[in-house]
């Protein structure tokens, strides 16, 4: 029988490690680059962007002609054509975080490095999506942020900050399964933890004590995030009236997460909705005049929250 | 023999020089602290000081940006379909907007604690400093890129969670420039400001 139990134990300090280890160098090579912007510590000229992603300019430091690299977000990946009389502008192909060698370029003969990408999205429901926009617009002002501002009076924020982790609690299943999916064994088992901790120590959910005392901050993930991480660009964009900006595959990945989160599941229909809504209000109340102020520094906002949004969400694919 | 002192000479100069330059993350550092005790002096309490606080800030901002870089990162291959006037214009226009939304932005902070991180090496003249605010319920991650320009740091870029001024303002111009002119921009933003 001690035998038995001996060789479980070992078998199990052996798999874990193995498993861990696993993960890690998947997460690993999930961090190599796949666009010719992650290639470049600095990305070059972009010389023209189109809905399919964008095409960058380099020479390359081992003396290899200059490359046109363009990157086909449909099939995730980038293609190298040659290019006779590429305009030369800096840098060669390096790892991010070396140092790139700053050329002079022939446009004007100032180094144009650009430093931004084609952050673009095929928009093809402009008219469309600029309806809702305007509709999200109006509802905040109209309706949610004074429903906001008079929660806010009325909740001391440590009881909106518990609300926040109650709902935030309540939404693991989203983000352990997304980060299962994704092959993020650590950070799943980081979520499991959390769940458990917060909900017996932790109240039910209302205080984050995994975060404050154990360091184990919530590894967010989403399931557009895991399609994004696979490989599958966003499609076309869209906005949603109430939800907000999203795209194709964010939107499949939204109705995922709908599927994995609790409060979903709850009968009748309008107190799910009820819950939902209150979760966004609450959460709101920390956010009041973030909106505001980016619309106001906007020259057109609907383009600058598009923008904003494709940014966004291309940084949490990475992470 | 010789040549091997001036050798030593020339090394022991140039690692000085990098040494005296100031680092990326203390440029920042520096401006962002002299922000901040502007926002916390109480000298400049209350309403009637508000106006001398944003003129404050607004002289920190100028010597902590690089605003011709922005534009011209900003505008990208457009730059060039500018001609010199429009060009300083477009400066200065693109200046005040920014100053203009950002000082107001700035004013509602209350005593968050910003760490700075790290600073990254992106290129020879350009690196990354790395801040994150702590803010009430999230971690609000600020990076700033700065450039050497004339033997001093300048930001140019300005990215929060992970959405980068330059970048945003450049699908802006580039959405209006489709259908415009850079004179028709100008416009814009000269409307923009005024209505500001």
């Amino acid at each position: 029988m001690k035998i038995m139990a001996r060789l479980i134990c070992c078998f199990i300090l052996l798999v874990w490690p193995v498993l861990a280890v696993a993960s890690q160098t998947y997460e690993a090579e999930q961090l190599q680059p796949s666009s010719p912007e992650e290639m470049l510590a600095e990305p070059l000229t972009v010389m023209t962007d189109s809905a399919s992603g964008g095409v960058a300019v380099v020479q390359d430091a081992v003396d290899r002609a200059p490359v046109i690299v363009r990157a086909d977000n449909n099939i995730g990946g980038y293609q190298e054509q040659p290019a006779e009389n590429a305009v030369i502008v800096a840098g060669f192909f390096s790892r991010p975080g070396e140092p790139v060698k700053e050329g002079t370029g022939k446009r004007n003969g100032d180094d144009a490095v650009e430093d931004g990408e084609a952050d673009s999205i095929a928009d093809p429901l402009y008219p469309w999506n600029k309806l809702m926009y305007h509709f999200n617009d109006k509802f905040y002002f109209w309706m949610l942020k004074p429903l906001t501002q008079g929660y806010k009076a009325v909740a001391p924020e440590v009881v909106r900050i518990g609300v926040s982790n109650f709902f935030q609690n309540l939404t693991t299943p989203v983000r352990f399964v997304s980060n299962l999916l994704q092959l993020r064994i650590e950070r799943a088992g980081r979520e499991f933890v959390r769940f458990i901790v917060n909900s017996t120590i932790g109240v039910a959910g209302f205080m984050d004590i995994a975060k404050t005392r154990h360091d184990l901050p919530p590894q967010d993930a989403d399931i557009g995030q895991t399609l994004g991480r696979y490989g599958i660009g966003h499609g076309i964009y869209l906005v949603w009236p109430f939800l907000g900006p999203s795209s194709l595959r964010d939107t499949v990945g939204l109705a995922g997460d709908h599927l994995l989160n609790p409060v979903s599941y709850i009968n009748p229909l309008e107190t799910s909705i009820a819950i939902s809504a209150y979760d966004e209000v609450n959460e709101t109340s920390f956010y009041i005049g973030d909106y505001e102020a980016i619309k106001k520094a906007a020259i057109d906002p609907y383009v600058s929250f598009r923008n904003a949004y494709i940014q966004h969400r291309k940084k949490i694919v990475r992470e | 023999m010789k040549a091997f002192f001036v050798a030593i000479f020339i090394l022991l100069f140039t690692v000085s020089l990098a040494v005296s330059a100031a680092s990326p993350l203390n440029f920042v550092q520096v401006h962002v602290n002299n922000v901040l005790d502007v926002l916390k002096d109480p000298s400049l309490k209350g309403e009637p000081m508000q106006k001398a606080k944003k003129e404050r800030i607004r002289s920190i901002s100028e010597k902590m940006f690089d605003f011709t870089e922005l534009s011209r990162r900003a505008l990208a291959n457009n730059w060039s379909a500018l001609n010199a006037v429009q060009q300083k214009e477009f400066v200065d226009l693109f200046k005040e907007v920014l100053e203009d939304a950002y000082v107001d932005r700035i004013m509602s902070y209350s005593n968050e604690k910003i760490v700075f991180q790290k600073e990254i090496s992106m290129s020879e003249k350009t690196s990354e400093v790395q801040t994150v605010i702590l803010a009430r319920k999230a971690e609000i991650p600020i990076n700033y890129r700065v450039i050497m320009k004339d033997g001093g740091w300048r930001v140019y870029d300005v990215v929060i969670e992970g959405v980068s001024l330059v970048s945003n303002y450049r699908s802006q111009f580039r959405d209006i420039l489709k259908t415009k002119s850079p004179e028709d921009l100008i416009e814009v933003l000269r409307k923009k400001v005024n209505r500001a």
